[in-house]
């Protein structure tokens, strides 16, 4: 049989539909709970936060929809705490046994060596935990998403994935890391190759130098923290001779170094977000669907960069200014309740009537203040800084054949009773 | 059978990510729909609608037991008619299962965190204090005095007093304690010169007066009760103790608290509790710890006692003793202690220091 026919392949847009003022109120509102309920409510707030920006990405005229619910998120955090209670609690305390029987002067310069070689080797024993359970709550979200009606899904794969993780930065370190992108690829390929849409499996194409582009900032980056340093220990490094011999050149050149230094630093910091987006990029362009179904992202690194430094600045700065004011008018309406009442309803029962009721009344302030702009500022960066990001990475995506997807199977759920309570536990978890 | 409102909607059958496009019609029952000659009925009572989503329009339906299905109405005349009509739209059951789950979690996980918090970690900290060499402990000793000394002088470093008759009278009234016990640690005592009422032992027997606590003091007994009080911690080694213990619940606690607005509130209210808890039991047994130096030295406590009369007619007006105030036991108590303890009575005494010694020592930060 011949196809003579050439039909056009469908191409899909994935648009964003979010906006920011019912978000906000969301967030705000939720944060606001989670707040009042001492923390329990935190993990009904995330949920309720993904349902709106799974459903503001709509691939193809459809959202993606989150189910996943918050008392699960719950019961993998008691789950969480009743594992893992007795190994932070004990490794905590066995960390700073070891720390003090070693302890030599700290403020020798190997002392400092020292104690930071003591704090890498315990960050690395907690390393294969924390792969695992970010594979685990991977895991968990895929499970949770659905598109059509239809679930997505990952293998329960979690141990092949620490191994994979492991060996790689291993690599990645020995070569002071000239092959981080050799990590990143063999990392996203092991995950991206277990996850399915319904019946249909993702495969990762392409191979780990493709990524060697996304690394140009990072080498000069590198290439300048190497000059500072260069220039900084050839004259002398902390050595004061330098500077009591009046020697000009030595002390312009640790001048330069230092400046240097810090560029470096601040050109790493962005360097490495722009390694993060493009290699991104660049590996969903690789990506297939089931047989048919490919992938073109067109997202930009400027903008998501803007996103975090502007949006960041925007929600620091309202945060500070609202929660100044909220601040100021706790100590303005409580400055109209007389003395003796504050001394009688407060100071007297609590047993702490050394306290007089002016400083109560800034203290209030200031608590009420201090909390408003937390709240504040964990609601307007999720509109300022994480809702645009997301727009960034969503918003840009076509698919290649999407007809394709109409044939595509439900598969099975996946019960996860621990839900993503370990990669929370130790604070690897999901963003948002 | 009521009125149906007729509509159209799109339908996902939950088996394939084909959609389909379906008529709807939405009445009190519930909502009806049309694919190929068949009608399916979905029951108002388990009718479900998707919250928090990101459109200002449409709704997506599912079923309370049967969630795989989906039907996405857009037309907003539809949508506000079923939102008018009598719903159970927004009540999604948690299973009984789920219940139980987390019944029996948290149990589990509140179990977990006593046992650690109350058993495992006190019993741990308190064995591994006893196999960190001495020479270690001081070391620790003197780097965390020198933070203390650059904290409490905010930035500017040295406090220490050393008025030559001062140090001699304040060796002279520690030598009357340390000739009554035995320990391992070569005991250290001086002067910061700072306001505070307050005095504190580090790791390694290092043990620090606030000037504030000499100027407060009407007799020197009431110093050296005090210092009694902190030879007792360093004998038993509490600031180490206590430090390895703090560690161990603090890493706890952050788990349970997470990271949100104001969890670090609570995280810190949970931690004063809790080494409040932690060193309460140590200061009652470092005040009995002084009396006893007291009755072997022959020396009054009840004058030591004195001490806590001062404080609790004095504390409203300092600081400094405020954030003392919740890790002690209460005052009275404790005042109460030294008078039972005290085997002197009414019968004479060696002063510990002569009034020459007493205002020498009074003057350590100032003596010219």
């Amino acid at each position: 049989m011949t196809d003579d026919v050439l039909t056009q392949p469908k191409t899909a847009h994935v648009t964003y539909t979010g906006r920011k003022k019912p978000l906000f109120k969301l967030a705000l509102w939720t944060g606001f709970l989670t707040l009042i309920t001492l923390g329990v409510y935190r993990f009904w707030a995330r949920t309720r936060i993904r349902k709106y920006f799974w459903s503001a990405i709509t691939p193809s005229g459809s959202p993606l929809e989150y189910n996943g619910t918050g008392i699960e998120k719950f019961l993998g955090f008691l789950i969480a705490v009743a594992v893992l209670a007795v190994y932070l609690g004990v490794f905590q305390l066995l960390l700073l046994f070891f720390g003090y029987s070693l302890f030599t002067q700290s403020d020798t310069y190997q002392g400092i060596v020292f104690q930071n070689l003591l704090f890498y080797l315990a960050a690395l024993a907690t390393l294969p935990l924390i792969y695992y359970a970010q594979y685990r709550a991977r895991r968990y979200i895929m499970s949770r998403t659905r598109w059509r009606g239809i679930r997505f899904g990952a293998e329960p794969a979690a141990w092949g994935y620490v191994k994979v993780g492991l060996t790689n930065l291993l690599f990645t370190v020995l070569t002071l890391g000239f092959l981080l992108p050799r990590q990143t690829f063999n990392m996203e390929k092991y995950r991206v190759d277990r996850s399915y849409f319904g019946d249909a499996q993702f495969h990762q194409g392409g191979e780990w130098r493709m990524l060697r582009p996304a690394m140009k900032q990072l080498y000069a980056a590198a290439a300048i923290l190497v000059v500072a340093i260069g220039l900084m220990s050839y004259n002398g490094f902390a050595n004061y001779e330098t500077l009591e011999n009046g020697d000009i050149a030595g002390i312009a050149g640790l001048g330069v170094g230092f400046i240097l230094l810090q560029f470096g630093i601040a050109w790493f910091y962005v360097a490495m977000a722009i390694y993060n987006v493009a290699s991104w990029r660049i590996m969903v362009n690789e990506k297939t669907l089931g047989e048919q179904v490919t992938f073109d992202s067109k997202v930009d690194t400027s903008d998501v960069i803007m996103a975090y430094v502007f949006g960041g600045m925007l929600a620091f700065a309202s945060a500070l200014v609202l929660g100044l004011l909220v601040g100021i008018a706790t100590g303005f309406g409580l400055s109209f309740i007389p003395d003796t009442i504050i001394d009688e309803t407060i100071l007297r029962p609590l047993g702490v009537a050394f306290f007089d009721a002016e400083e109560v009344v800034v203290f209030a302030s200031f608590i009420m203040g201090y909390l408003a702009f937390l709240v504040l500022l964990g609601a307007i960066s999720t509109v300022s800084i994480t809702q645009p990001i997301i727009r960034n990475y969503a918003g840009t995506i076509t698919i290649q054949n999407a007809d394709a997807l109409d044939s595509v199977s439900q598969r099975a759920g996946d019960d996860f009773v621990e839900a993503e309570g370990f990669a929370d536990a130790l604070d690897v978890g999901a963003a948002f | 059978m009521n009125v149906a409102f007729q509509t159209a909607g799109e339908f996902f059958d939950g088996k394939t990510a084909k959609s389909i496009h379906v008529p709807v019609l939405i009445s009190a029952d519930g909502v009806k729909f049309q694919i190929d000659d068949t009608w399916i009925e979905w029951p108002m009572h388990d009718l479900r609608c998707l919250q928090d989503q990101a459109r200002d329009t449409g709704m997506i339906l599912d079923l309370e037991d049967n969630s795989e299905a989906r039907l996405i109405i857009q037309d907003r005349a539809a949508t506000a008619h079923l939102w008018a009509l009598p719903n159970r739209l927004t009540k999604r059951a948690t299973s009984s299962t789920m219940k139980r789950r987390v019944i029996s979690w948290g149990a589990g996980a509140i179990s977990s965190v006593c046992l650690i918090l109350f058993v495992i970690v006190p019993a741990l900290s308190d064995t591994l204090a006893r196999y960190i060499p001495i020479e270690r402990e001081i070391a620790l000793g003197k780097y965390s005095l020198r933070q203390i000394e650059w904290a409490v002088s905010g930035g500017e470093g040295d406090l220490t007093c050393n008025g030559e008759q001062g140090t001699k009278a304040l060796a002279k009234m520690a030598k009357r304690l340390k000739d009554n016990f035995e320990t391992e640690y070569p005991l250290e005592v001086s002067v910061f010169n700072h306001e505070m009422v307050n005095a504190f032992a580090v790791p390694g027997g290092q043990i620090v007066l606030f000037e504030g606590l000499l100027k407060a003091a009407k007799t020197p007994e009431e110093v050296a009760g005090v210092l009694g009080h902190e030879f007792g911690h360093a004998v038993h080694r509490d600031p180490t103790r206590l430090s390895l213990r703090s560690a161990g619940s603090a890493g706890l606690l952050g788990l349970v608290f997470g990271d949100f607005a104001g969890g670090f509130a609570a995280l810190a209210l949970a931690e004063a509790l809790i080494s409040a808890n932690y060193s309460q039991d140590a200061e009652t047994n470092a005040d009995t710890f002084s009396h006893k130096l007291f009755a072997r030295a022959k020396l009054p406590s009840k004058r030591f006692s004195n001490f806590f009369k001062y404080l609790m007619n004095e504390h409203g007006a300092d600081d400094g003793l405020m954030s003392h105030i919740s890790s002690h036991p209460d005052l009275a108590g404790r005042e109460r202690a030294a008078i039972d303890a005290d085997v002197i009575g009414n019968e004479t005494f060696t002063p510990v220091l002569s009034s020459i010694e007493w205002a020498a020592l009074r003057r350590i930060c100032n003596e010219t």
